[in-house]
């Protein structure tokens, strides 16, 4: 009788403490580190010292697991980055199109070369947020939108080849969401 | 002979028991921490999960040992139940993280698996903002295991230990199993004089939760034991190393595929301990000292 007693009470006390430990992953917030939203325009011959491009739809809603309800998300981080050749010195707007609203995320100004190494927003003077463009960006990620990046500007030196100029854009965001 | 012939169907109750524990400790945790963890890169998420593998590898290396006393021949089997839990310190409940580069400041304190709230830095300069991880969500000071384990003997003074549970792949959790094998030795049957019975041991076990994470353990060791009556005192010192391995492919593609070894952060531990052993039935409890504290407590059947 003692022992199965005893035995019950092992049984029955070990899962307990177990199942008492772990909390209702429900009520978890987990932060979702999205994968860099990203913007690549080429700057041709054709084009001069003006350029611009517009990317494919973007489905954000492909950037996170969706068992996940998102509660948030935050713009942790954006880049510029210039390859190729030096195209002297150059201006430009990126924007962003959700629910067929065009709004300008972010303008950058400075030396080609400058960017050659990518400028980011929390280090660097030549980028400027607009913060009207960046609501614009987390609504589109908690609401699991399609969006498109528009990158348009000037330099200074039309580009001398075809192909082998660019400017990058990422960016990059982080969504809170729980089960 | 009526306690006999009931022995099997206690000891298969007990098995399921400890089964259901695996699954309460591990599996259901894995489930919803794998896709947790598979949002992030290795370097993220490594202080996260390493309290983890601190106090799963000390409970790993726990309460195989409670008696010293081994005849040089004889026949001797034992089945134990063991229940072991590690303490949760406060520096197990939260770690300091990387914000993203260029933040000021650098790095920010935050929840570990095991802490409450994920915290956030803010930089200085852009007042961008950065999460850690995610909230804790294993909120207990004492994080538990249980196994059951079969000793046998005794030959030129050697026992082996086994421990031995495996639960099915089932809806929502992968396949379990947690093998361990030890053997201990007498050292007093060589110095006969000694007031106490003195052993030595070396126990190996390792335990893989699906394709994700997986643990190893290794204890070396010796205890001494002497039994008053009824009564035994027992105590002992041991070097040991534990380690958890976790595998997975983050879901932002842009991030390699994570393989990380940590190591347990208990690589010595002293013990002492208090058993009861009457002819056929023994309980036994002890507390284990080192960078993780460490109790366990089991029931034997047998002897």
């Amino acid at each position: 009788m003692n022992r199965k007693f005893i035995a019950l009470m092992i049984i029955a006390v070990l899962p307990l403490m177990a199942f008492d430990c772990i909390t209702d992953f429900s009520s978890v917030n987990v932060s979702l580190n999205l994968a860099p939203i990203t913007a690549t325009v080429p700057l041709n011959q054709s084009s001069g010292t003006t350029y611009g491009g517009v990317t494919p739809p973007i489905d954000l809603s492909t950037f996170f697991d969706q068992s996940y309800t998102l509660t948030g998300a935050t713009l942790y981080d954006l880049t510029v980055q210039t390859k190729g050749e030096d195209l002297g010195t150059g201006s430009g707007t990126v924007t962003i199109t959700a629910n067929g609203t065009t709004t300008t995320l972010f303008t950058y100004n400075g030396a080609w070369t400058a960017f050659n190494t990518p400028q980011s927003l929390i280090t660097s003077s030549l980028i400027t947020r607009n913060p009207s463009g960046v609501n614009a960006l987390i609504n589109a990620v908690t609401g699991r939108q399609k969006v498109t990046l528009g990158v348009s500007g000037t330099i200074t030196k039309a580009p001398s080849v075809n192909n082998t100029d660019f400017i990058a854009v990422s960016i990059y965001v982080q969504a809170s969401g729980h089960k | 002979m009526e306690t006999l012939r009931r022995a099997p169907r206690l000891f298969s109750l007990l098995a399921a028991g400890c089964a259901v524990l695996f699954m309460a400790t591990t599996g259901y945790a894995q489930s919803d921490l794998q896709k947790t963890l598979q949002q992030f890169n290795s370097t993220q998420v490594t202080g996260y999960i390493q309290p983890l593998a601190d106090l799963f590898g000390a409970n790993m290396n726990a309460g195989m040992f409670h008696d010293a006393e081994i005849p040089r021949t004889g026949f001797h089997l034992s089945f134990e139940i063991v229940g072991m839990g590690s303490t949760v310190g406060d520096n197990q409940k939260n770690y300091t993280l990387n914000a993203p580069a260029g933040f000021n400041p650098a790095t920010f304190s935050t929840a570990t698996m095991f802490g409450g709230k994920r915290d956030s830095v803010v930089d200085t300069k852009t007042n961008l903002k950065y999460f850690g991880i995610a909230d804790g969500f294993v909120n207990t000071s004492i994080f538990p295991l249980g196994a059951p384990q079969l000793t046998i003997g005794d030959i030129y003074g050697t026992r082996a230990i086994i421990r031995l549970v495996a639960t099915p792949s089932m809806k929502g959790f992968p396949s379990a199993t947690l093998w361990g094998l030890g053997l201990q030795h007498s050292i007093s049957q060589y110095i006969p004089a000694v007031p106490v019975d003195i052993a030595a041991h070396v126990f190996y076990s390792q335990f893989r939760f699906g394709d994700v994470v997986s643990f190893s353990g290794t204890s070396i060791g010796a205890e001494a034991s002497k039994s008053l009556s009824v009564l035994r005192v027992y105590g002992g010192l041991a070097w040991e190393k534990s380690s958890m391995e976790v595998k997975y492919t983050p879901t932002n593609a842009t991030a390699s595929a994570v393989d990380i070894t940590m190591n347990g952060a208990n690589n010595f531990r002293a013990t002492i301990g208090l058993g009861l052993h009457l002819l056929f039935f023994s309980i036994f409890a002890d507390a284990n000292f080192g960078s993780v504290t460490n109790f366990s407590a089991g029931i034997g059947f047998g002897g």
